[in-house]
């Protein structure tokens, strides 16, 4: 009978290709949803209040929202085979928002069902599509080439408030807002600054070392035209295949051979623990080495270890997990996490600003009343200017979608993060418009929705 | 100076670890035969399991390493070597290639399975808190004096046991001569579990060693071992000191390399291509030693294709593209339709592995140079941007070929390999590059490159109208249609891919298929009665490599933007793996390796998300139990479907059933499900019937000999049925034995 299972299989292969479609339980990833009872918990988060709420709901004002529930799509890499789990943050929060929201009723009374796209970071056109047939938008999420799917969701005229934009293509889209603006024209120098004038000196001997991805590139000669900008002297740049080099001594050695006493690094934390180590191991430390929010991530403590010296500078707009205090918004997060992901990746910062996107996404959708329509919630998320999470994060200004004026720096220890005395103004944040600065070289375009042959006025 | 102390030691820290991998490669390759595509995988295993001990259990070092590296690896090696490698007997090189690489895929997927991906599992250097040793101008950290005397240590050890002992001469001779060896007494099969137990657990060595200094991840851990290839084949696969001064020449050039390389974004990649690169010209430097390997008959057998079923197959092909673009959803169709484009690229590998013989495990790269220029030439959907990728990617392909063309079996693989490195991490992430204005390309831009979709200047009739139920796809602009939505992607790749797969059928029935079997049966021989092998190997390179730059650039349009991941090593290997499970010699296993992996494993996933972590483990699993059934999945297929296509009748009637069960589909009286399952039940069905018609066909013409109407063709009488005396007959007759012989010999 081998004979037959062969051809069952075969058979299977063709068939159940034709069947995916129009089936009404499809596949396209996991659904979430939390059939618990509506209780008497606050709804407020942080200096936000009533983020969710009963309701009586009625209709189907959208694709996606019907009486009882709202659909989501959150978007990550997980599945990809290079970096499995990439980005794993988005879906955790996704889950723990969705849970949380539920508990207290909703969005107006209706459930948030969050579908989790993966892209597995070639996928983002067809992850996009299935999105595009079935959600009502986009929140809290983000891929790494999220430049393949900017058209496809420019066409379908679907807003996005999103985890995180990577391409130039995504970072100047239209439809798109962002709690963390990533801008591409207005870049933050709050901290490129302070580091000048506590080391005047090893500015005048920096370098930049980049992982070998397109996005990155644009980040790194960002800050470079920021450096230059402010007068700083290049002896060094280079970049690093994106998958990891098999030893990172010559890296350091070069540092070293260079005389580079600033560096600013733009990859990821666990390749800088390893550099750490291999400058160590060649008694090699750079006054300073200034990185970005990324690196504020447990994985480069544990990585790093003892290799960490006093010289690893983190900008940041978030306030710190480690000074999370009973009633803040941050300790509210990492309790939610606590009940309802209890395993998910919770201190990580796309975590927290993924989590700032549900929030403005709660907040913007809840003053449409029943009308849930994606006019309505873009427009309403697109009035706020002043936005700071319930007190997640420094303010910003999702509607502009410029860089934020305010900025602290973590500094990395063997034995965790420090906050450092940037002279704040607010709170633990040094804010002030002189902190962002227009960029003058061309990096590159976002998609339009004239670029699709749509208007704004196309929106319902 | 302190310069080149500190790169001499970063260069030897790396040569000693590579030696301590590929000596464990060169033991279990002597011994067994079987190169061990997979060695680098188990150290990866390995590192892993003893990261677990060591440091999420807290045990201590020495229990740790003892546990891993004197029980679990050597138990571990001992059971491959038993329950896999042994029923390799009797395969071809390329059989026991995809066995080994479908090893490879397993042990990746079921490290991720175990220690799931994503978390940082950082792995301290040993005493990596006791400050570095001075020595002189620079400084040497204890891991790294540790790593080279271990290296140092399992040279003399080897040497040792391969001199000094018993069991290690019987190694040794079992390498010189089996068979004599085994008339001597030895007992070869104890002797290859020794071997598969000392290498694995050498592997794991080099992996415990290498992870601290590198992310513990599972593919980049296991692909490191290409780097110890090279240091392998230094060594001709059988000579260990050899070996180590090859490990050292690796190590060492890249470790000079990587320092005083100019920083340049150009050569960023280039430093991790160094093995790759230095196993290339080692490969065609050194003297290329005769393989091992016993002239055995090999259990493979593929039938030629018949004009009827060749036609009926891309008639087929065609029929099931058209129903799944007009059934399925356009994010179903983006998700699955790549199907027939990567089927094409599958495709490429019949001529070149199934008819010749020849292996390559780099055609998902000559199917990225096709991608690549048709996003580059092909602006505003130029159809000739597809010749342009046919003839570049051939072109390319004959340039591969012209240094492979001395490399034959493991040599050719790890020669393509190494090929698909180099592209895949350094000339695939070459930022702009523009040669004295000549020549001016940007080949991913370090990142993506969109494709636009093609346009070809035909009109199909009611295009984008809606025509009865349904739209017609091929929604043309203009004068053209343009190729932009899924559906008419999925009906041009799959006319395409039938027209490619008519062309392959054609090789294989033509003058040229007979030349490429004869070379694969014995280039000796073949050179002997004036066959032309560097033409013929020329040619089946250039054919191959154009049609997978066929299948790439059709790849391309439909991903509408490409990264260079879409086109690395991993990505070909398992296109590789897949394809000689569905077999290699025919069409139909070109579409099953490719339906496997952009179908089946993706659609179990999501049909049945309990099982999606396990189907990670499906294409390695499928390709290890390859051993058993050399011939592939597709010669099971089509026996299941034979009789059904020797009844006309039955056929008929079942191709009428299966279009009237479309036609409902398209009037919406039926769903998909309801759709698939009608069908499925339609085919089921008329097969049962025809397999029930079949022995009254035989009852009524009693008159001829049952052999005669025997549906096994000679070749497989006495294998797939019992022989008998009248096979015998029919045999001696077919070969022209006249009747006066026959006697004569009787």
């Amino acid at each position: 009978m081998r004979r037959f299972r062969w051809l069952a299989l075969m058979l299977a292969l063709v068939m159940v290709a034709a069947a995916c479609g129009r089936s009404d339980d499809k596949g396209g990833g996991g659904k979430t949803t939390t059939t618990t009872k509506a209780e008497a918990q606050s709804a407020s988060f942080g200096t936000l209040t009533d983020v969710c709420q009963t309701g009586h709901p009625s209709g189907s004002p959208a694709q996606g929202v019907t009486p009882t529930e709202i659909k989501l799509a959150t978007f990550s890499d997980v599945g990809f085979a290079g970096r499995p789990g990439l980005d794993q943050e988005f879906f955790d929060t996704a889950d723990v928002f969705s849970k949380w929201c539920n508990d207290r009723g909703g969005i107006n009374g209706r459930k948030i069902v969050v579908d989790k796209r993966d892209a597995a970071l070639t996928q983002v056109k067809a992850q996009m599509a299935t999105s595009c047939a079935e959600d009502f938008m986009t929140v809290g999420g983000g891929a790494v080439l999220d430049q393949d799917g900017v058209k496809t969701r420019l066409e379908c005229l679907m807003p996005d408030i999103s985890g995180f934009v990577v391409s130039p293509e995504a970072r100047g889209a239209d439809l798109v807002v962002q709690p963390a603006p990533n801008d591409l024209k207005t870049q933050p120098s709050g901290d490129l600054k302070w580091l000048q004038k506590k080391f005047p000196d090893a500015v005048d001997h920096y370098g930049i070392l980049t992982g070998d991805v397109a996005t990155t590139r644009v980040t790194a000669n960002q800050s470079k035209e920021i450096a230059d900008g402010l007068g700083w002297k290049n002896l060094y740049n280079d970049v690093y295949p994106s998958l990891g080099p098999t030893s990172w001594t010559p890296y350091a050695q070069a540092l070293k051979e260079k005389g580079v006493k600033g560096l600013i690094w733009v990859g990821e934390p666990e390749f800088l623990a390893k550099l750490l180590e291999a400058m160590s191991n060649i008694g090699y430390s750079p006054v300073f080495i200034k990185t970005d929010a990324n690196h504020y991530d447990q994985k480069l403590i544990d990585a790093g270890g003892a290799a960490i010296k006093d010289n690893v500078y983190i900008r940041s707009a978030f306030f710190p997990f480690e000074e999370a205090k009973a009633g803040t918004a941050t300790q509210q997060y990492l309790d939610a996490f606590a009940k309802y992901a209890p395993d998910g990746k919770n201190k990580t910062y796309l975590g927290l600003q993924a989590f700032s996107s549900w929030l403005l996404f709660a907040q913007a959708a809840k003053e449409c009343g029943n009308d849930v329509t994606r006019k309505c919630v873009y427009d309403n998320a697109k009035k706020v200017t002043e936005w700071t999470g319930g007190g997640l994060h420094a303010k910003t200004n999702p509607g502009s979608g410029k860089a934020g004026e305010c900025f602290t720096i973590e500094k990395a220890t063997p034995s965790g993060f420090e906050t450092v005395d940037v002279q704040p103004n607010d709170g633990i944040f040094n804010c002030n418009p002189k902190n962002v600065v227009v960029l003058k070289n061309d990096y590159g375009k976002g998609v339009t929705l004239a670029d699709v042959g749509k208007s704004i006025s196309d929106l319902k | 100076m302190d310069k080149f102390l500190t790169f001499t030691i970063v260069g030897l820290t790396i040569a000693a670890i590579y030696a301590v991998i590929a000596s464990g490669l060169v033991l279990t390759y002597t011994t067994t035969g079987i190169f061990n595509f997979a060695h680098g995988a188990a150290g990866m295993l390995f590192a892993f399991t003893y990261w677990q001990l060591r440091f999420e259990w807290g045990w201590p070092a020495p229990v740790a390493l003892f546990v891993v590296l004197v029980i679990l690896a050597p138990l571990f090696g001992i059971l491959l070597e038993a329950v896999i490698m042994r029923g390799l007997e009797g395969t071809t090189e390329t059989v026991k290639l995809v066995v080994s690489i479908s090893l490879l895929l397993f042990m990746i997927g079921l490290a991720q399975l175990i220690w799931k991906p994503g978390i940082s599992r950082p792995m301290a250097n040993f005493y990596a808190t006791n400050p570095p040793i001075n020595i002189g101008p620079t400084t040497i950290t204890i891991h790294q004096a540790i790593t080279i005397g271990v290296a140092i240590f399992v040279a003399i050890f080897l040497r040792l046991v391969l001199t000094r002992t018993r069991i290690g001469i019987a190694m040794r001779a079992a390498v010189d001569d089996r068979s004599l060896s085994t008339l001597n007494g030895a007992r070869p099969n104890r002797v290859s579990m020794l071997a598969w137990a000392m290498g694995t657990s050498l592997a794991a060595l080099g992996g415990i060693l290498i992870a601290p200094g590198i992310a513990l991840d599972a593919p980049s851990l296991s692909l490191l071992i290409v780097s110890a290839y090279a240091a392998a084949i230094f060594g001709r696969l059988r000579s260990l000191p050899l070996t180590f001064l090859g490990a050292i020449v690796v190590g060492c050039s890249e470790g000079y390399l990587s320092g005083y390389l100019p920083q340049n974004q150009y050569l960023s990649g280039l430093r991790l291509a160094i093995p790759a690169i230095i196993l290339f010209i080692v490969l065609l430097a050194l003297p290329n030693p005769r393989l091992r390997g016993r002239m055995t008959r090999s259990r493979e057998f593929f039938p030629t294709p018949t004009v009827k079923g060749a036609l009926f197959f891309a008639g087929a092909v065609v029929a099931i593209g058209i129903v799944a673009a007009t059934t399925m959803t356009d994010p179903d169709l983006i998700t699955y339709g790549k199907v027939f484009s990567l089927g094409i690229v599958a495709l490429s590998l019949v001529p070149l592995v199934g008819y010749s013989g020849q292996i390559s495990l780099c055609q998902l790269s000559f199917a990225g140079i096709g991608a690549v220029v048709v996003a580059h030439l092909g602006a505003g959907g130029d159809p000739i941007a597809i010749v342009w990728a046919v003839l570049i990617s051939a072109a390319v392909g004959a340039l591969v070929a012209l240094p492979a063309l001395r490399l034959s079996g493991i040599y050719l693989a790890l020669g393509t390999a190494a090929f698909a490195v180099t592209l895949d991490r350094w000339v695939f992430t070459l930022p702009r590059l523009n040669v004295f204005h000549l020549f001016d390309v940007n080949l991913f831009e370090s990142g993506s490159v969109s494709v636009d979709p093609i346009k070809l200047f035909f009109r199909v009739p009611f295009a984008g109208q809606d025509f009865l139920p349904f739209r017609v796809p091929f929604a043309g602009q203009g004068f053209g249609t343009t190729f932009d939505d899924p559906g008419s992607q999925m009906v041009l790749t799959a006319v395409c891919f039938a027209l490619v797969a008519l062309l392959v059928m054609a090789i294989r029935r033509g003058r040229l298929g007979r030349r490429l079997l004869a070379m694969k049966d014995s280039e000796a021989a073949c050179a002997t009665l004036g066959l032309n092998l560097l033409g013929t190997k020329l040619t089946v390179f250039a054919l191959s490599a154009g049609i997978a730059g066929f299948g790439g650039a059709l790849y391309a349009t439909q991903l509408t933007s490409i990264t260079p991941n879409n086109f690395d090593l991993v990505s070909s290997l398992q296109v590789f793996a897949l394809t000689v499970v569905g077999g290699i010699g025919a069409v139909g296993g070109a579409l099953f390796g490719a339906a496997s992996l952009l179908l089946i494993l993706p659609l179990l996933a999501t049909m049945i998300p309990s099982i999606a972590r396990w189907v990670v483990l499906l294409p390695g699993g499928t390709g290890i139990a390859l051993g058993r059934n050399p011939n592939g999945a597709v010669h099971d297929i089509r026996e299941g479907f034979a009789p059904l296509f020797r009844a006309p009748l039955i056929l008929a009637a079942t191709c009428v059933a299966l279009a009237g069960i479309y036609a409902l589909r398209l009037a919406d009286v039926l769903t998909n499900w309801p759709y698939v399952i009608l069908s499925f039940v339609a085919f089921f069905v008329a097969t049962g019937i025809a397999n029930l018609a079949q022995p009254r066909v035989v009852e009524e013409e009693a008159g001829v000999p049952k052999s005669e109407l025997d549906d096994v063709s000679l070749e497989w009488r006495g294998i797939d049925r019992p022989w008998t005396e009248a096979d015998r007959e029919e045999l001696d007759r077919h070969i022209g034995l006249s009747e006066a012989e026959l006697h004569g010999v009787a």
